[in-house]
């Protein structure tokens, strides 16, 4: 069809952060939507959020309440909510209790019921809540019902209302409720406690005329209402950067063996087991940010930010002042209950009001334990959406990441999230001439070529991070961290690599 | 010493003073408090049901026999109507009564004020009582 003669469907703002985009553009007008799910899913409060966004003198809404949360209470509990708007009320938003109806009635009453207060309002929006204790009660036949809700849901259309109706329903009823079938919109709402952690997760099942955005979505009920964490964290549509320059670690010697830094826009991995010095890269890394004037970003999962101010103040960088500048963004994020979409929403919202250019995730191991437990089990796909999430915001990332040490295998990271990273950099102990010694290499650099050497180096805090100009030699298995001496070979140079040559 | 009348006295004490005022005018005598009770059951029973409205003027009622005696025999029908206002203050003065009507008014308007809060009270009852908006204003001009 010729794209001028399409019907434009106007999209509402649903006043619920994230959700206009998990909707793909907002709530279609006229919709005929129902809200699922169990008893304490946030249902109600979803509705009432959507309803005060919406409603205007000129474009009221009705909410019916019926058998179920007495409206007196509703009201007291959703005042509670910032989006509560109570000058909205009588002229805006119009609440009417259906319990006599459906109590002493049949489905044609509560129809009657719906069709005089419709009439008499003229609502853009109506709710009933909830819908399914109108079927329950009525107790009707099942070719009533499926009239009653084909007839209402033609009403309600007609007289140009986008409807929600609200009722615990189970994945099951699906199949057999006529009410799922005639449903423009179907917005599941799940909740799950798991341990001290609730995880409350959002799935727009069905929305007829646009595309949302499929898979589940977790939300937060606050003090302002739902928050919702769509699942592209609200880059969809938007296009990867591509950059040339390198990152400069504030370590020269690093920066030599990666070729130069960290290539722009790139995510980086540090790992090594504890004490290693991970952390001190990732600040000397937003250290020198801070003198080259680029913003950085610093997630902190296991520090508290005091803490990870002042390691860094021992290492003669004060962060204090950059942080009341505006320069650096501590975010600390432990609340054990986390989804990893809130989490990258947080830091994409730091790295965008800052308009950082670096980011530190410190430390991968620390993030996960802050996840709800359900959240761990796929941390690996999370960690992929992140990293490819963030990543294309421009930002530079350098994450860190503990890994057990083993003396007979070299592992990069616990997670086998290596492939996720452009470039790794790994640290090791070593058992050296009776001395645990720390060496680093730098395991792959995906935008170039970089240095094979393994570097012995120090961490102390006069010199801070000093590594080694040259690398370790005379030993053998310096990897597995019980190297054997070997006979020192003589540096490769010019002349001895072209020698073989010359003899043809 | 002299207690601070409480948000609900103030309305009750208004809508009361109001009914009087009708009454005068009109010059018929009409059941006043069932009168009130029936301006608040409009907006209320379409916001909780019948039930819902029944059942917080019964609520009121018993918390209003509490402090006054005469009011024991005063029931609510299942209407949403009081019964016996008239007969339980046969033998009371004018201002005993008036003050029965207040104190059963200030408990029902008090309950109300304990689940939903006073502005959402005021926008309920000001299709009712339109000027109970500007007593609402007034009050905060103060």
């Amino acid at each position: 069809m010729i794209e001028k003669f399409k019907v434009n469907i106007r999209k509402l703002a649903t006043g619920v952060p994230g959700l206009d985009e998990i909707l793909g553009g907002g709530l279609p007008e006229y919709s005929f939507n129902i809200i699922a799910g169990a008893p304490g899913g946030g249902k109600t409060t979803l509705a009432h959020q959507i309803m005060f966004a919406n409603a205007t003198t000129e474009r009221p809404a009705l909410f019916f309440t019926v058998l179920g949360e007495p409206a007196f209470k509703m009201l007291r509990y959703q005042q509670q909510y910032e989006f509560f708007d109570q000058t909205k009320l009588s002229k805006c938003i119009h609440f009417v209790n259906l319990s006599d109806q459906v109590l002493n009635g049949d489905l044609e009453t509560v129809y009657e019921a719906i069709v005089k207060e419709v009439t008499t309002i003229g609502p853009s929006m109506v709710m009933v809540d909830s819908f399914r204790t109108v079927i329950r009660a009525t107790k009707s036949e099942d070719l009533d019902l499926q009239s009653f809700i084909q007839r209402l849901a033609l009403f309600l259309t007609s007289w140009q209302a986008t409807t929600f109706l609200i009722g615990e329903y189970t994945d099951e009823e699906i199949r057999n409720n006529p009410v799922f079938t005639v449903a423009d919109g179907l917005f599941w709402l799940f909740q799950q406690v798991e341990r001290n952690s609730i995880v409350r997760q959002m799935q727009i099942t069905k929305l007829r005329g646009q595309a949302s955005i499929p898979g589940m979505h977790t939300f937060r009920i606050t003090n302002s209402g739902l928050q919702t964490f769509p699942r592209t964290f609200g880059l969809t549509g938007k296009k990867e950067r591509k950059l040339h320059h390198r990152l400069s670690f504030g370590i020269p010697e690093l920066d030599a063996m990666t070729g130069g830094g960290v290539p722009a826009g790139d995510s980086l991995l540090v790992a090594g087991p504890s004490g290693t010095g991970k952390s001190l890269i990732a600040t000397k890394f937003i250290a020198e940010g801070l003198r080259l004037g680029e913003p950085g970003v610093v997630a902190i999962f296991e520090e508290r930010p005091e803490e990870y101010t002042h390691r860094a103040s021992s290492f003669g960088l004060d962060w204090k002042k950059a942080q009341k500048d505006g320069k650096i963004n501590i975010i600390y994020l432990r609340p054990l209950d986390l989804s990893v979409d809130e989490t990258v929403l947080e830091i994409l919202e730091a790295v965008r009001k800052s308009g950082a250019k670096r980011l530190v995730i410190d430390s991968l191991a620390g993030f996960e334990m802050a996840l709800a437990p359900s959240f761990r089990t796929d941390f690996r796909e999370s960690l992929y959406r992140m990293m490819s999430v963030l990543t294309r915001t421009g930002v530079t990332i350098i994450s860190t990441m503990e890994v057990e040490e083993s003396f007979t295998e070299l592992q990069f990271s616990t997670y086998s999230i290596s492939f996720l990273c452009d470039d790794i950099i790994r640290l090791r102990y070593i058992e050296v001439d009776g001395q645990l010694r720390r060496a680093l290499f730098v395991v792959k650099m995906r935008g170039g070529d970089h240095s094979k050497d393994i570097r012995e180096y120090s961490v102390n805090s006069v010199k801070g991070f000093t590594i080694s100009k040259t690398r370790l030699r005379g030993f053998r298995g310096l990897i597995t961290g019980v190297p054997e001496a070997v006979n020192i070979l003589p540096e490769p140079t010019q002349e001895n690599v072209r020698s073989p040559r010359k003899k043809k | 010493m002299k207690s601070i009348p409480t948000s609900a006295q103030m309305l009750a004490k208004h809508i009361v003073g109001i009914q009087l005022d009708e009454e005068k005018n009109s010059k018929i005598s009409s059941d006043k408090i069932n009168l009130i009770c029936q301006k608040l059951s409009i907006p209320l029973s379409k916001l909780a049901g019948s039930q819902g409205f029944t059942l917080l003027l019964s609520r009121s009622l018993a918390l209003t026999k509490a402090k006054i005696e005469w009011f024991e025999s005063i029931t609510v029908l299942p209407d949403g109507t009081l019964e016996g206002f008239e007969s339980a203050a046969l033998h009371q003065n004018k201002e005993s009564k008036e003050l029965g009507r207040i104190a059963l008014t200030v408990e029902l308007l008090q309950l109300l004020i304990t689940f939903i809060g006073e502005p959402l009270l005021i926008v309920i009852m000001s299709d009712a009582w339109p000027s109970i908006s500007n007593l609402e204003s007034e009050k905060n001009h103060d």
